[in-house]
């Protein structure tokens, strides 16, 4: 009972962050929803009811799997290796012997500071047949004949995801900086003087203590991978031949160039549905930490 | 004295400023990206504003490249521009889905006379609704590089104009004597040079029956030619698989490179060439024919007015302005394109022989939309054909399993858009 009348005490100052959220989070969501259940025709403007059948649709639908696929592939390849690069480059700047840490801390965030798209046009070009990279490696001999990195299937997504990781890497790398900052010296002097060795103090002090901080960043790298589509539309625009195409696009691409909103909508639906493995690990490892706190 | 000058001041600010605020205001979507022909706009929008005060007219630019997106969410935002470019096709698309006013009542018969029918069709329904004003278009060339023509012995007829086998044995000759390290040709596939050829061998994908229904079936001739386009890939290797690309910068850096010989572009690409080329690179103009066929790609641009706009009058007298000869002849010499009025194609710059303007002139009136006009053609397009393409190019489908595809997954698609 008393904690019915604090709430409601507390109603009048959340309203205006509800009505916020409604309106900024809750409403796109229901109207995306809803958009999926509808279907309209190129000749006319009046969208009709079709209930279920743009899922039907999708579920038979090639364009549909292979982009699912690819945005398995994407994800796991994207926040596996920023995951790896990231814990490199945190211990390397949480060394104490490294000298000028601040400014490496400060370069390391650079990429963060580019706006995807503009990181896109600096990597087409950079990938480009006739761009930067293929001429250091043909004038190096590291290839005769370099590929033309966005423009073949198998290179395409692999060239995409190496982007990404660039600019996914200084946001893992920080956190994962403030995670090792975070465990306490005495720990590691302690298992220095029990006579443990790098690997052992890594794997029993490091990792362990460092669990909520990954759980957290790692969840919240799958969501944002997940949805990513800048760098994907900038640099291959799901091609050669959808090799690239992740579901993001694909439903962009629908919604935009195909005049399918209901179809595009529903690839957003299930891509939500996806989505809700990842937040939902997400908000676990949240209120662990608070609990833990 | 001093009263006096304030209340005439002040009177002179009042009606300015009334004025000004009963002045109907309009935006203006506009494409141009060419620099030449963005101050040219800028100049004929600000003479229209300053003898227009009751009309304003804003410029919001946009790309080509998220030009839809842009409309189709201002479209069902209710934000739409009053006045819109795009290519002439969507003025049909757009029009179909009810976002676009009919302009028939509004249109004069001077403007109707001295715009092709063509033209006007290409922005036209079935029910004769007309949905934009036909305003310039290009005609598709191929670009070679005349240096390295004149090195390895290579003439070409008087008129320049070759034959389909007289351009792959070109293609052959190019790679053979540099030893592979010049391809002969890159006609890339956002350049839609295999609609052309579909178009000069009278072939057909896309046919529509007298109810305006809609069946993707691929005829022999369309067959024979988009073989033709992608033999010259996967069997007498004289193109490579970069027509897949849509980085326009780095194909134009091959052709400069002498990466490729000869590139197929819009002749509106001839602008980059006379700033980028360096003295000792030299390019000119030649084209292809099946028999007599000489048809190339017009890719058409119109102007419209959005169903949501407050002042169609006002934006059409606007539109009148902007596509009257002398307006529209100016932008697009800027542009490097033509105008589709008669008229304006009379101002003797567009048959001036420098930077071959004389030759794409002289191609443009072969030039036509290759694009079937199907609602939803872009669907089509990229959605299914493009990729499939794709396929055949990098080896992964035989051209008879890429038709089959084309056919039955078109067909379902057609379906979908409620074309069937």
């Amino acid at each position: 009972m008393n904690s019915f009348r604090e709430t409601k005490k507390a109603f009048p100052y959340l309203l205006p962050l509800i009505i916020i959220i409604a309106v900024v989070s809750v409403y796109p969501f229901v109207r995306g929803v809803l958009s999926s259940l509808y279907g309209s025709s190129i000749f006319g403007n009046a969208e009709r009811f079709v209930g279920i059948s743009n899922f039907k649709a999708l579920f038979n639908d090639d364009l549909f799997w292979l982009s699912l696929r690819n945005n398995l592939i994407w994800v796991v390849c994207c926040v596996s290796l920023e995951f790896v690069f990231g814990l490199l480059i945190a211990s390397l700047l949480n060394l104490q012997c490294v000298k000028m840490r601040n400014l490496f801390r400060a370069l390391v965030l650079l990429p963060w500071a580019t706006p995807p798209v503009v990181a896109g046009l600096v990597w087409r070009y950079i990938l480009a047949t006739n761009g930067p990279l293929n001429i250091i490696l043909k004038t190096t001999g590291l290839m005769s004949n370099p590929p033309s990195w966005l423009i073949t299937p198998g290179y395409s997504l692999t060239a995409c995801v190496v982007v990404n990781i660039w600019l996914g890497l200084p946001f893992m790398s920080i956190m994962l900086l403030a995670g090792l900052q975070a465990i306490p010296s005495d720990v590691y002097e302690a298992a220095r003087m029990d006579g443990a060795n790098a690997f052992q103090k890594f794997c029993h002090i490091t990792m362990p203590m460092m669990k909520s901080v990954i759980a957290v960043v790692v969840t919240l790298m799958c969501i944002w991978t997940f949805n990513t589509f800048d760098v994907v539309y900038v640099l291959t625009n799901g091609g050669p031949g959808n090799s690239s195409l992740i579901l993001s696009l694909y439903g962009y691409q629908n919604v935009f160039a195909y005049y399918q909103r209901g179809y595009g909508a529903s690839i957003g639906v299930i891509s939500l549905l996806i989505l809700l493995i990842p937040v939902s690990m997400y908000i676990r490892a949240l209120l662990k930490e608070v609990e833990a706190e | 004295m001093r009263k006096l000058l304030l209340i005439v001041l002040g009177s002179i600010v009042l009606i300015t400023s009334t004025s000004l605020l009963a002045a109907v205001k309009l935006k203006f979507y506009c494409l141009a990206w060419q620099p030449g022909a963005v101050d040219q706009i800028y100049d004929i929008v600000d003479s229209w504003n300053e003898s227009h005060p009751e009309i304003q007219i804003e410029i919001v630019w946009g790309t080509w490249e998220t030009s839809d997106q842009y409309l189709l969410t201002n479209f069902s935002a209710g934000t739409a521009p009053d006045i819109f470019h795009t290519d002439s096709e969507k003025f049909r698309e757009f029009g179909l889905m009810g976002f676009v006013e009919p302009l028939n009542d509004l249109i004069d018969n001077e403007m109707l006379e001295d715009i092709p029918k063509d033209a006007w069709d290409d922005c036209t329904d079935r029910r004769g609704n007309i949905y934009g004003i036909p305003w310039c278009r290009e005609s598709q060339v191929i670009f070679y590089n005349k240096k390295l023509f004149t090195r390895l012995g290579i003439d070409l007829p008087d008129d320049k104009i070759v034959t389909w086998q007289q351009l792959l044995e070109i293609s052959k000759r190019i790679v053979q004597q540099t030893n592979g390290n010049t391809w002969g040709i890159l006609a890339p596939l956002m350049e839609r040079f295999h609609w052309t050829l579909i178009e000069q061998n009278g072939g057909k994908v896309l046919h529509v029956d007298e109810n305006g229904r809609w069946k993707v079936a691929i005829d022999d001739r369309a067959r024979q030619a988009v073989g033709y386009y992608l033999s010259l890939i996967t069997e007498h290797k004289v193109m490579p698989s970069d027509v897949i690309s849509i980085d326009y910068t780095s194909l134009m850096q091959g052709f400069l490179n002498e990466k490729y010989a000869m590139v197929v572009f819009g002749c509106w690409n001839r602008r980059l060439l006379s700033e980028a080329a360096g003295k000792d690179f030299e390019w000119g103009l030649m084209w292809i024919k099946n028999g007599d066929n000489i048809t190339n790609a017009a890719d058409p641009q119109g102007i419209g007015i959005s169903k949501s706009c407050k002042y169609k009058k006002e934006a059409f007298e606007f539109i009148k302005f902007f596509t009257n000869s002398k307006n529209s002849a100016d932008i697009s010499y800027k542009d490097w394109l033509f105008p589709v009025r008669k008229s304006a194609l009379q101002d003797p710059r567009f048959s001036d022989p420098s930077y071959d303007w004389e030759f794409a002139y002289k191609l443009l009136k072969y030039s036509k939309n290759v694009k079937p006009p199907m609602p939803g053609f872009y669907t089509f397009e990229w959605k299914l054909f493009v990729p499939v393409l794709e396929k055949v190019i990098l080896g992964k489908l035989t051209l008879t399993e890429a038709y089959k595809e084309i056919e039955t997954r078109g067909n379902e698609l057609l379906k979908q858009l409620g074309l069937r």
